[in-house]
């Protein structure tokens, strides 16, 4: 019988529980580990109808790592990324992409007025965890 | 030495290994390797040209994740915006709310999970522990003293979010497909939450679902796009597109976590 770590949730039974949902932790299962986290602002102001811009961390891990992004749009919400969403002249888009060593942020917009300015922020998680396809 | 506390996954040796992704809980005292951890979850149904709140009150801007019922049995993850697959569902997370807009036609089935973590602002939160605990506090951080969850690389009183099982699947779209329609056994029990990214074969960057073309995206010079993925009770589905003269392998990493939907 192999050795485990195992703690169950309040009025399970860690002995006999083979539910994952109903433990705490279980050392049978592998577990996100994000070991940092930040943003990257883009302040823009419109100067063409298609507007696009891009910007990049440096995360140096040597291959290509499980991430998360959420975005604060220019429409002051927080939101998962990547979105695109379109208004009634415009549209929007925020993309995120990784390879072995950077993380990639992108907006687009469509649209906007010429000489509009905005603020559009990245935060991400970084985590440990080799997805293995670089 | 520092103190460290590795657990290690089945097959492997926590002695000798140093490779995180092997591990359960991996503290080696020099780099934390935070543990993602689970506030609170819920479900529920939402009206067309409708929108749900739930609170949170965490004072910040946490990490969330939300699933709905795109179709009959199918879930999938919420990101931002789903328009690119034709659908206006999407989330607005504030300090205090979690808000779920459904504009997509019909009414819709979701589940979220919230978590301490967090994305942007500052944590003030404590939780009241049980009389019995495993913790282990971030580098810095005094795990006798404090009670905010954020200090914490795990802690015994939250859900840590586990993996259950993960893989890879690899195939080559024809050219100028779209929404091939991949069908992955996931042989669980339940509709699981899963989430992955995808890698062309001739480039090198890893691609969430919901994102542009790559083309667009301005690393690539064929036009392909993970649309999405999802999961029904028994399949993981991914749909890709290849809007290129060309076919183009790719590679899928997937990821089956532990909520049963």
């Amino acid at each position: 019988m192999s050795n485990k770590l195992i703690i169950a949730k309040p009025g399970f039974n860690v002995l006999t529980e083979t539910n994952p949902d109903n433990l705490i932790f279980s050392s049978d299962y592998g577990t996100l580990k994000y070991y940092t986290s930040g943003s990257i602002v883009f302040n823009i102001t419109i100067d063409r109808l298609d507007y696009i811009t891009s910007s990049f961390i440096s995360h140096n891990l040597g291959y290509a790592p499980f991430f998360e992004s959420y975005v604060l749009g220019w429409n002051s919400n927080y939101q998962p990324a990547p979105l695109f969403f379109q208004g009634a002249s415009t549209t929007t888009k925020y993309d995120v992409i990784a390879d072995a060593n950077k993380l990639y942020f992108r907006v687009q917009m469509t649209g906007f007025t010429i000489g509009n300015t905005y603020t559009v922020t990245f935060y991400y998680f970084l985590f440990k965890n080799n997805t293995g396809l670089i | 030495m520092s103190n460290v506390l590795k657990v290690a996954l089945p097959g492997y040796n926590a002695l000798t290994d140093t490779n995180p992704d092997h591990f359960a809980l991996y503290v080696d005292g020099s780099t934390d390797h935070i543990l993602i951890k689970e506030k609170q979850r819920g479900s529920g149904s939402v009206n067309d040209s409708s929108t749900a709140t739930i609170t949170h009150n965490l004072g910040y801007i946490p990490y969330v994740l939300v699933f709905y019922e795109q179709a009959s049995g199918k879930w999938r993850n919420v990101r931002g915006d789903d328009s690119f697959n034709s659908s206006n569902f999407y989330i607005i997370v504030t300090t205090t709310t979690l808000t779920i807009n459904n504009f997509s036609g019909a009414t819709k089935n979701y589940k979220y999970y919230i978590f301490y973590d967090v994305i942007t602002g500052t944590s003030a939160n404590t939780i009241t522990e049980s009389a019995q605990v495993v913790k282990i506090a971030k580098i810095g951080k005094n795990a006798l003293t404090t009670k905010d969850p954020n200090d914490f690389i795990f802690h015994s009183d939250l859900n840590s979010f586990k993996i259950i099982a993960q893989g890879t699947f690899s195939d080559t779209l024809a050219a100028f497909t779209y929404n091939q329609l991949y069908l992955l056994n996931h042989d669980q029990s339940f509709i699981p939450l899963v989430y992955g990214f995808v890698k062309f074969a001739d480039y090198s960057h890893i691609l969430p679902p919901n994102g542009e073309d790559y083309t667009v995206l301005g690393f690539s010079d064929y036009a392909v796009r993970f649309n999405y993925i999802e999961a029904d009770v028994d399949n993981i589905r991914i749909s890709m597109s290849n809007n290129d003269s060309s076919p183009h392998s790719f590679t899928l990493k997937y990821y089956i976590f532990e909520v049963p939907l």
